[in-house]
């Protein structure tokens, strides 16, 4: 390993010199100048940690510079919050944000005005599913279901007060139906539905698609403003007049002090790395092509601006915040 | 001191600490959609039957303890080791030490001068292997780690942040 | 059989294969047995690399890693006190005093032929039960879940060999530590005391590193001269056949345990190699003697552990649901080969699923030949001066536990419980109990609520199962039979006591 020799004498002179060094950088040519670390706070292996690793191939490619996925689990979200925001802002520490953050946010555990937004890269869509055996064909049935019996239907869906349970606590305040909603983790939402202990789970199209496909669960309703391609004959919730659109999004921030010309600069890169073959598909492989589109930070700016205008609303109706 | 009066003395303790956190859980919030099963369901389970368990540990080792006095032939003597008090105390503390400074001053440096001075610590060995196996040991973790593996490795604040990143 | 040909002659036709099976073993082993670093990370960290590779030979890989990282955990909890995963801390339990004793060698080949015994099995079941242990699987609900966790957690009162209140104080301590934290349901913060990074929780691994590694490392730094010089008669020598015969029924026991929670979604080693540790302890004829180097305390949480790897792979393979954390990082590794998982994955990838059968099996037997010669030159670590040793224990543990979660609340979680685990084992408050509560209160507190939600908060709906009632009335005797043998040895001794008038 020759780079000790070579480095060792910059290390100490660093040292010395840091103060200069640690200044925010301005923007050089040859950013991005070393390998561009992501911190999120999902485990490896996760569909974060994926999506990155997905953006981060293409990227090498382009750049020249290695993107690497850092995780930070656990407190839901908080410690890579605080991970992220101890790094200087020279543009090559990142953080991989999803709608967990605005609804940390919106708890006031975090605050959103410490990242910069980049880009929105993936939007999913997910949907109301009810296992093969069910009673209910459609959910008009299946709502219909509800407001007879108030709190007679159990639908599982994964990690408690998040993002599920906030779509699903929407979708019963905008049908007028009650619905209770029961927290497992992914792989138990499954099991308890397949093995008719609840009576439906909200998931993904992409993770629930195999279930699909051997004709164990159907879907109801899809939250999104369109109907999937691939399931022509599922309604969407607006349609149905429930305004219920809400999507587990995945992108990248930079820290809230980082110079506009890096930032123009990262999303270029990244831009062109979305664009590329393999990251397009490893989009197809996880069905996440439906209405994935890139928005830039001006763009993600206002989309992030009127999430945390609806999250605010739903927690607050649903009794999480004052 | 005799055992007895540790023993109880540990046994009560913990039985305060649950009757505390008890209380701390009647008051976490509580929301009507999870009326029976709330925040504070399973915390106040856990702390109630901890109080009692650790209470009846305290009044078992009151009762030997008041029945020791009244035999005093019987009464246990149990010399503290100071000494090897001492050494844990004087460890526990050099590894908070270094628990700090992994996070402020970064890992290379602060697992060198750790290492040195824990094994310094420790009565065996050889001198010269111990100056030499800091060094050496530390540096393989972090090619280990860093290079081999792309796992984090704690990188310190301000210069020491600039210091590790010319390293790993 | 068609398939079975199929799928080997595939393996046998590429030494590419081969070389796969044999390097991820010992990728495997040595990712287990460093702290902090589990098998989870090891599968995760090969999964960019398998993208350039066949989806056989990406599974075939992963497969391999799983099994070996199994095992690994438990080298180092027999030699250190340091449970490299999270399945190897019942290990420690007996593995470590049996190694201390001088007998590492007879401690890691315990730890070998039952991980390599209960693999096979676990296999085993994998290859010719699938679908019918899927289907059991989907019948475990979260009230099966809950009863099965309190079944666990009903032994804390008969480990350890003392005092039922200190081992039933102890268990609650754990159940207690896991309420901090966010809440599984309501997902409100607990015994955060306003600090936000606490919402992280008491995790398992710093916990478990702390009360075992770290305390071992203080308390050998407080013995001084007496243990810091080096064990210097450590035996090399294997168990004997007759030693591994003493163990079978646990060894039959554990390993269907273990098959039957692998499978269980949601839950996998650890919980297995937990219960199937309290189990021994309720099934044997000398409980007390549990956490001071007994045989069936090595062989009853490593056929359980490694079987579980197995029984994890089934919901896998038959559902496309991840039984564990680990099979859940290989599922997003197979989506990247244009895999969907879902009941048609085994229809529709025969060759696939029966190169895994094939990879998992040759595994388990390279681990066993692999372990066999390299267990006596493991053994000799021992004898190298603790001066070195420990201060390289504490490094490995942060560095491992930070590798782990990127996280400094954990390197704290870790050094505060190595107080802890000092307090607890001199104040003899039994530490299998305390580990075993931590493990298991999280499950049965989650499968209580959401039970209780689904079942419209009625108890006794909750409780009128088949699978749930049995296993609460045994915990429930199990429970009881714990305080009647306290109650019998304190009436024996108060008979004959010294202190037998004054005790009334």
């Amino acid at each position: 390993m020759t780079f000790h020799s070579i480095i060792k004498p910059t290390a100490i002179a660093a040292l010395l010199g840091s103060s200069m060094i640690a200044a925010p950088a301005l923007a050089q040519d040859d950013y991005p100048s070393r390998s561009v670390e992501v911190v999120h706070q999902y485990g490896p292996g996760g569909g974060t940690d994926r999506f990155v690793r997905a953006v981060a191939q293409p990227f090498e490619e382009i750049t020249g510079e290695s993107m690497v996925s850092i995780s930070v689990q656990g407190g839901g979200g908080i410690p890579a919050v605080v991970n992220f925001t101890q790094r200087p802002a020279d543009g090559h520490s990142l953080m991989a944000i999803s709608p967990a953050q605005i609804i940390a946010h919106v708890q006031g555990r975090i605050d959103m005005a410490d990242f910069k937004p980049l880009a929105r890269v993936q939007y999913d869509q997910a949907l109301i599913w009810v296992p093969a055996d069910s009673e209910f064909e459609t959910i008009d049935q299946f709502v219909q279901h509800a407001k007879d019996n108030p709190g007679d239907l159990k639908i599982a869906l994964s990690g408690a007060a998040g993002f599920d349970e906030i779509t699903v606590g929407l979708f019963g305040l905008e049908a007028d139906a009650e619905f209770v909603t029961v927290p497992f983790s992914s792989s138990e939402m499954v099991s308890n539905t397949l093995g008719g202990q609840v009576d439906a789970m909200f998931e993904e199209y992409g993770p629930a698609r195999g279930l699909y496909d051997s004709g164990d669960m159907r879907p109801l309703v899809v939250f999104s403003e369109e109907r999937l391609p691939v399931l022509e004959d599922v309604p969407t919730a607006t349609e149905k007049g429930w305004d219920v659109t809400l999507g587990r999004w995945r992108a990248f921030a930079m820290q809230a002090e980082d110079s506009e010309e890096n930032a123009e600069a990262l999303y270029a890169d990244i831009e062109e790395a979305v664009a590329a073959e393999s990251y397009k598909k490893f989009e197809e492989q996880n069905a996440l092509q439906y209405r994935s589109e890139l928005l830039g930070p001006d763009e993600f700016q206002t989309f992030i601006e009127g999430e945390i205008e609806t999250y605010t609303t739903v927690l607050r109706e649903l009794g999480y915040i004052e | 001191m005799s055992k007895n009066v540790i023993e109880f003395s540990f046994a009560f303790g913990l039985c305060a600490i649950s009757v505390w956190f008890w209380l701390i859980a009647d008051g976490f919030p509580v929301s009507p959609r999870y009326e029976g099963i709330d925040t504070d369901f399973w915390p106040k389970i856990t702390f109630g039957l901890m109080a009692v368990a650790s209470g009846l540990v305290a009044l078992g080792s009151l009762r030997d303890w008041l029945a020791a006095r009244r035999a005093p032939a019987s009464t246990s003597v149990n010399p503290a080791d100071w000494g090897a008090i001492g050494r844990m105390v004087a460890m526990g503390l050099l590894v908070l030490v270094y628990f700090i400074a992994f996070g402020k001053v970064g890992f290379l440096l602060s697992t060198v001068i750790f290492l040195w001075a824990a094994s310094a610590m420790i009565p065996s060995g050889k001198f010269w292997i111990k100056v030499v196996f800091a060094p050496v040991f530390t540096i393989l973790l972090t090619l280990l780690f860093s290079y081999g593996l792309s796992l984090p490795l704690p990188r310190g604040v301000g210069p020491f942040y600039d210091f590790s990143l010319l390293l790993y | 059989m068609a398939e079975y040909l199929d799928a080997l002659t595939y393996i046998v036709s590429s030494p590419t294969n081969l070389f796969f099976i044999v390097f991820s073993v010992i990728w495997g082993i040595a990712f287990g047995s460093v702290p902090g670093l589990t098998g989870i990370v090891g599968v995760a960290l090969l999964i960019p690399f398998t993208y350039a590779f066949e989806s056989e030979q990406s599974l075939l890989l992963l497969g391999g890693v799983y099994v070996g990282a199994t095992f690994g955990g438990s080298i180092s909890a027999i030699l250190f006190n340091t449970p490299g995963s999270p399945e190897a801390a019942c290990t420690a339990l007996d593995g470590y005093p049996m190694a201390k004793r001088g007998e590492a060698g007879k401690a890691l080949g315990i730890a070998l032929a039952s991980s390599a015994i209960g693999g096979i099995f676990g296999t085993l079941v994998l290859m010719l039960l699938a679908p019918p242990m899927a289907q059991l699987a989907l019948e475990f609900g979260p009230p099966e879940y809950f009863a099965l966790a309190v079944l666990g957690i009903s032994a804390i009162a008969s480990i350890g060999g003392g005092s039922v209140l200190k081992g039933l104080t102890a268990g609650l301590i754990g159940l207690g530590i896991a309420t901090v934290g966010l809440d599984p349901i309501t997902g409100m913060g607990r015994y955060t005391f306003g600090n936000n990074m606490l919402l992280t929780g008491i995790s398992f691994v710093p916990v478990i590193i702390g009360t075992f590694a770290l305390a071992e490392v203080l308390t050998r730094v407080g013995e001084g001269n007496k243990s810091s010089t080096a064990i210097t008669d450590v035996s090399t020598k294997l168990p004997s056949r007759k030693e591994m015969k003493d163990s079978t029924g646990t060894l039959a026991r554990s390993s269907v345990i273990g098959a039957i929670i692998g499978a269980l979604p949601g839950v996998g080693a650890t919980t297995a190699s937990f219960i199937s540790y309290s189990e021994a302890v309720r099934w044997s004829r000398h409980p007390e003697k549990f956490g001071t180097g007994v045989p069936e305390g090595i062989a009853a949480p490593e056929s359980a552990n490694n079987s579980a790897v197995g029984g994890s792979m089934i919901p896998l393979l038959a559902l496309g649901i991840p039984g564990s954390a680990t099979t859940a990082v290989m599922l997003g590794g197979l989506t990247v080969h244009g895999i969907i998982p879902g009941p048609l994955l085994m229809e529709q990838n025969t060759r696939l699923v029966y190169s895994v059968f094939i990879a998992m099996m040759l595994a388990n037997v390279l681990m066993l030949a692999f372990g066999v010669r390299a267990a006596r030159y493991f053994a000799l670590i021992l004898t190298v001066p603790y001066a070195y040793v420990g201060p390289a224990i504490i490094v490995m543990c942060m560095t491992g536990v930070y590798g782990l979660n990127g996280n400094m609340v954990d390197i704290g979680v870790m050094l505060a419980f190595g107080v802890v685990g000092v307090l607890l084992r001199v104040m003899k408050y039994p530490v299998a109990s305390f580990i075993i509560g931590l493990v298991l209160g999280p499950i049965a507190e989650k499968s209580l609520r959401q039970g209780l939600m689904i079942a419209d908060h009625s108890y006794l709906e909750f409780a009128a199962r088949p699978i749930t009632a049995t296993l609460l009335l045994l915990s429930l005797a199990s429970l009881l039979y714990g305080f009647y043998g306290q109650y019998k040895l304190a009436r024996d001794r108060r008979k004959d006591g010294p202190l037998a008038d004054t005790a009334d």
